[in-house]
């Protein structure tokens, strides 16, 4: 159980996380969600304890911040990037094994998992940048960590990778580790995350089900433009099929399925009336 | 702290001295100049060379006041701004360690690094003088071996301090050069011309001699060696006359002060900075 409470980080007078609350079940899998900048990578750090902030963020009871070690027993930790450290995969795991009091095996069994069990002997330099990520996640997993906090787990990944590695994280959810994990991908947000949190300048602006959100995500808004003396009764007719439109001048800016997006030019078509052109703003 | 945290840690750090080519570097240079100046000394006195160890140990006094704060603060000096510049820092703070023991286990392991680097050079050329000469001042050779460890950890703790401000490694390592030069360059000589020029009191001198690790050193192993008391220099000899006996328990005391004070300023600053 993760609980953050009126969370808190200032940069000198800059707020990057701004009261920030909210609670994570075990076995729960949460998504950080905003743009850059947002303040998803600085939260990570305040789960973490590596930076003091106020509020209080507990893990399994354990405050972050005063019980920094104990915490960090409980989180298993994949960064952006992983750093090359001058050590071979296998002294990199024999290290961090020791740090959590672990057994290194579980670490080169999970290396086997993600078909690289091949590379303890290589340098972690001479690694390709998804081996990293996965080599990251295989020490994430030493000690059985019950947390897996993923900075952007992904980004830096090609598109084989990127799938390599969400089918390693969902075998791990589906475990019933909690996942905590920033993102600005949709796709992985959407196969990964039970629940979305929508980080805008420090601000949480939303936590919502997986569900939610992909309504959310999933529409559009276009905006259809007509002779100005044929909106009104355009606008009445789209209304009257159900669809969320307002006027704008001689626009009509309907909210429609990111799938069906072509249905409301169709049915003005079909009713006579003369589009004279359209745009597609996603939400 | 715990101590399977510190040790893996220090360990790696050894490892790591291993594999940084510049301490590689002035290390074999160190432990080839030894030698060389041990052989050079023996054959210098003709065969069977007499008191090898104390002419060896003068002789490497010089060569310890180069080579050992280049190789102490160069070292110290790529430690703290490399892990920030690789991000393996931030990496490892993100596993169950505190700050301190990472901090810490670091200056464990590159002083050991550096010690067995000094301790090579002084064995080897210990290994030479016996083999080619008699025993004769070998105590004051070991003595002289501590001494110089003292001095290599001192300049890895100013560096190490260097490192704790510096956001590069480039800059963390020429700031290092600098102050080597520095430290070298205002040795008796330097401090004598202030004495001119400003007209310094014997204690003043004194005590602008003590700021300066290099003259701590040299002042302390020359009293070491009981060579010639000219050799001290004027503050040297200001030392010798205040302290008396107490000399060397004295300036073994200021150097460990060069270790622990900048170690701790270092500290500070990178707690603050890592907590940020």
């Amino acid at each position: 159980m993760i609980e953050l409470n009126q969370v808190t980080k200032r940069y000198g007078p800059k707020c990057a996380v701004d009261d920030v609350s909210f609670s994570i079940g075990d076995g729960e899998s949460i998504a950080l969600w905003g743009t850059n900048g947002a303040g998803k990578t600085t939260l990570l750090r305040c789960l973490l304890g590596t930076t003091p902030y106020e509020g209080d963020i507990r893990i399994d009871g354990k405050s972050s911040s005063r019980e920094g070690k104990a915490a960090r027993q409980r989180i298993g930790y994949v960064p952006q990037v992983m750093p090359t450290f001058d050590l071979s995969v296998g002294e990199m795991i024999r290290l961090i094994a020791r740090l959590r009091d672990a057994d290194p095996r579980g670490a080169i069994a999970w290396l086997e998992r993600l078909h690289l069990g091949g590379t303890l002997t290589q340098s972690m330099a001479s690694l390709s940048g998804g081996m990293k990520q996965k080599v990251a996640l295989a020490l994430a997993l030493l000690g059985n960590a019950p947390v897996l906090l993923l900075d952007e787990p992904t980004a830096n990944l090609d598109a084989r990778s990127q799938a390599d590695l969400i089918d390693s994280l969902q075998e791990l959810r589906q475990e019933g580790r909690t996942l905590v994990f920033t993102s600005h991908r949709w796709s992985e947000v959407r196969a990964l995350a039970d629940r979305v949190v929508t980080l805008d300048q420090g601000k949480v602006i939303g936590i919502g089900s997986i569900a939610e959100m992909a309504r959310i995500a999933d529409e559009i808004q276009l905006r259809i433009d007509l002779q100005p003396e044929t909106i009104d009764p355009a606008v009445a007719l789209l209304r009257e099929h159900g669809y969320d439109t307002r006027q704008h001048g001689a626009s009509a800016v309907v909210t429609v399925d990111i799938r069906k997006k072509a249905a409301p030019l169709v049915l003005l078509a079909q009713s006579r009336f003369s589009v004279t052109d359209f745009d597609v703003e996603e939400q | 702290m715990n101590l399977t945290t510190v040790t893996a840690l220090s360990q790696r750090e050894i490892a790591d001295a291993l594999r940084n080519r510049w301490f590689v570097a002035y290390s074999g240079a160190f432990v080839v100049l030894s030698i060389a100046l041990a052989l050079l000394v023996i054959n210098s006195a003709g065969y069977s060379g007499i008191s090898g160890f104390g002419r060896t140990s003068a002789g490497l006094v010089n060569l310890v006041l180069f080579l050992a704060p280049l190789m102490g603060l160069t070292l110290g000096a790529q430690a703290i701004a490399n892990e920030r510049e690789q991000g393996t820092m931030g990496y490892l703070l993100a596993q169950p360690v505190s700050f301190l023991e990472v901090f810490v286990s670091k200056f464990i392991g590159l002083s050991i690094a550096i010690t067995a680097a000094i301790v090579s050079g002084f064995a080897l050329s210990t290994l030479t003088i016996n083999f080619l000469s008699d025993g004769n001042g070998m105590g004051t050779f070991f003595s002289l071996t501590g001494l110089t460890v003292l001095l290599a950890v001192a300049s890895l703790s100013l560096g190490y301090l260097i490192s704790s401000f510096s956001r590069r490694t480039s800059t963390a390592l020429g700031i290092a050069i600098v102050v080597w030069l520095g430290l070298v360059l205002i040795g008796d000589l330097g401090l004598m011309g202030t004495a001119v020029i400003m007209d310094l009191t014997p204690g003043q001198l004194l005590g602008l001699t003590l700021i300066n690790p290099l003259e701590v050193y040299r002042i302390a192993s020359i009293d070491l060696l009981k060579d010639s008391l000219e050799l001290l220099g004027p503050s040297g000899l200001v030392a010798h006359k205040w302290f008396g006996s107490a000399i060397n328990l004295i300036l073994t005391g200021i150097m460990l002060l060069w270790i622990v004070i900048p170690l701790a300023i270092a500290y500070i600053t990178m707690s603050r900075e890592e907590q940020r």
